[in-house]
């Protein structure tokens, strides 16, 4: 981190410039979550600019419907290139302009830790002494990390890869590049040397992530891709309510013009079924625990216990998680498979909402007592699990 | 550290937890077995057949903490946080179950923190890290090479 000039602003003043980046994130919240179709003119003109920037000539545009699209057209790459070639390549000469604009701009310091913030409000942290610059780490920076990185990039990169096994290039995320709206914040608000911003050409990386998807550079040619066409969010439960994540209960959380789609129950990415036709068979084949949740939340836990046939074998206190029961059921060999009963726990803590998440647990059938099925999901005697302190 | 409060914990480690968790209350310091999330930790004597192997490396817990085991979607982490030279860590360990990730011996107490679950206090001694399972729906395609097939799966976060 930068030494702080101290006593160099007014509050007052600061103050204003805080008021004037809510604005601005706002602003970039809404490039982020644009389902507008592609301004291609601009971006091919930023594309090329920064090509220029790392000295290479204008390269062949080639524009696909999605991610998935692009697949086809990028190609593989080695992932680690021989190191005579780093130099050359153009994918990396971008990333390490990219690297060094943020370093730069003293981007990349040390994360803030929001709950200390999170009681003042930001014109109180001000006053208080807290730095324009920490507030805008974490209420630009770090906010977009959960709401536009964490929350969308990371499903539809995790989907893309789930759906073209192997294709694991050097992606730029256009409109969900999270760094760029931070940047260009701290640049309106005059904390970024202009030498820099123009040295390693902020103005491109923001006209990029304000005209299309994502992006791969490759010599010669450069593959980009359309924003989706659509993009569900909902507040995630909790004070901030700028605080996003993917959730459509009934159809696609994003869909992009070729229709390639990735679904989302709350925050969980998930398979189209869970939300589409979430049905106790389906349940029974799936292996992840938290798409097992989604769609038996989807359906409801009471509606799924009856259609899945489930019959109650015994209920008891979960230990070391007062007030909460655990519930052992019988499943029907007919979809679950042989030798199998499923544990019903719940969470040791709460979520935002004040709800607890619940799971359903496969275990063997030859456990007769709750507490004896949910020790051998730790391979605990049940005495030692009956004696649990403590869950969170 | 003595007691503390998750407010305090997620300042030292500057590692953050979901804001609905209250931050103020005193985080309790367990002896015995304690579970967070689909981690258990367990005092080593309770389980005697675990144990570090012979070579074991044992490394100093920093106060900003080591990753017990990163979540699957999101990244939300286990971490284990100490205060600097009351903690060492290892994670060769041999467990007859193969569901050990790691063993701890502690001076003072030290705190498991996680974004969703918050934090929770193990007080000083020696205990396994282990991760939970389940029964898997039918046996693997057995492979005459590998040995009879697992029969359980760890949890998928």
């Amino acid at each position: 981190m930068r030494a702080r000039r101290r006593g160099a602003s007014d509050p007052a003043l600061t103050i204003d410039r805080w008021q004037r980046a809510d604005t601005l994130r706002r602003a970039w919240l809404a490039h982020c979550l644009s389902t507008e179709a592609a301004d291609r003119e601009r971006a091919e003109a930023a594309v090329t600019s920064l090509y220029a920037l790392v000295g290479e000539a204008r390269p062949t545009f080639v524009w696909v419907d999605s991610p998935h699209a692009a697949a086809a057209r990028v190609g593989p790459i080695r992932p680690v290139p021989r190191f005579s070639e780093l130099d050359h390549n153009v994918a990396t000469r971008l990333a390490d302009c990219a690297f060094t604009l943020r370093a730069r701009c003293g981007a990349d310091g040390p994360f803030v830790p929001s709950r200390l913030l999170a009681s003042v409000s930001a014109e109180d942290a001000l006053r208080s002494g807290v730095s324009l610059r920490s507030l805008l780490k974490l209420h630009v920076r770090q906010w977009l990390r959960t709401t536009i990185d964490s929350s969308i990039r990371r499903p539809i990169r995790d989907e893309l890869a789930s759906s073209n096994p192997g294709f694991e290039p050097l992606t730029w995320y256009g409109q969900h590049e999270h760094w760029v709206p931070h940047i260009d914040i701290l640049h309106q608000l005059g904390l970024v040397a202009q030498s820099n911003a123009a040295q390693f050409g902020l103005e491109h990386w923001v006209a990029l992530s304000q005209s299309c998807g994502w992006w791969w550079p490759r010599p010669g040619l450069c593959v980009l891709a359309e924003r989706p066409v659509q993009l569900a969010t909902e507040a995630r439960p909790g004070p901030e309510p700028l605080t996003l994540r993917l959730h459509n209960g009934t159809g696609p959380a994003v869909a992009f013009p070729d229709g390639w789609t990735v679904h989302s129950w709350h925050g969980t990415r998930v398979p189209s079924w869970v939300v589409t036709e979430p049905r106790a068979d389906r349940i029974a084949q799936e292996s992840n625990v938290e798409v097992r949740r989604s769609a038996i939340e989807r359906l409801g836990w009471e509606a799924f216990i009856a259609d899945a046939g489930l019959t109650l074998v015994d209920t008891a206190n979960d230990p070391g998680n007062p007030g909460c029961q655990l519930a052992l059921y019988d499943l029907p060999q007919t979809q679950w498979g042989r030798g199998l009963r499923l544990l019903v726990a719940i969470n040791g803590s709460v979520e935002r909402d004040g709800q607890r998440k619940t799971y359903g647990l496969m275990v063997p059938d030859e456990y007769e007592h709750p507490v004896s099925a949910a020790a051998w999901t730790y391979g605990l005697p049940t005495h030692v699990y009956a004696r649990l302190a403590r869950r969170t | 550290m003595t007691t503390i409060t998750l407010a305090e914990l997620t300042q030292r480690s500057s590692i953050d937890v979901l804001d609905h968790l209250d931050l103020t209350l005193t985080i309790p310091i367990i002896e015995g077995t304690q579970a967070q999330g689909d981690l258990i930790v367990v005092p080593s004597h309770r389980l005697p057949a675990v144990e570090p192997r012979p070579w074991a490396t044992w490394r100093r817990v920093p106060p900003t903490g080591v990753e017990l085991l990163r979540g699957g979607a999101g990244g939300n982490t286990h971490s284990l946080v100490a205060d600097a030279g009351t903690c060492e860590w290892t994670v060769e360990v041999r467990d007859p179950l193969m569901l050990a990730i790691g063993m701890l011996r502690a001076t003072s107490p030290v705190y498991l923190i996680h974004p969703e679950h918050g934090g929770t206090g193990i007080a000083a001694g020696t205990f396994i890290v282990r991760r939970q399972r389940e029964a898997l729906r039918r046996p693997w395609t057995p492979d005459p090479a590998w040995g009879p097939s697992p029969m359980f799966a760890l949890v998928a976060d």
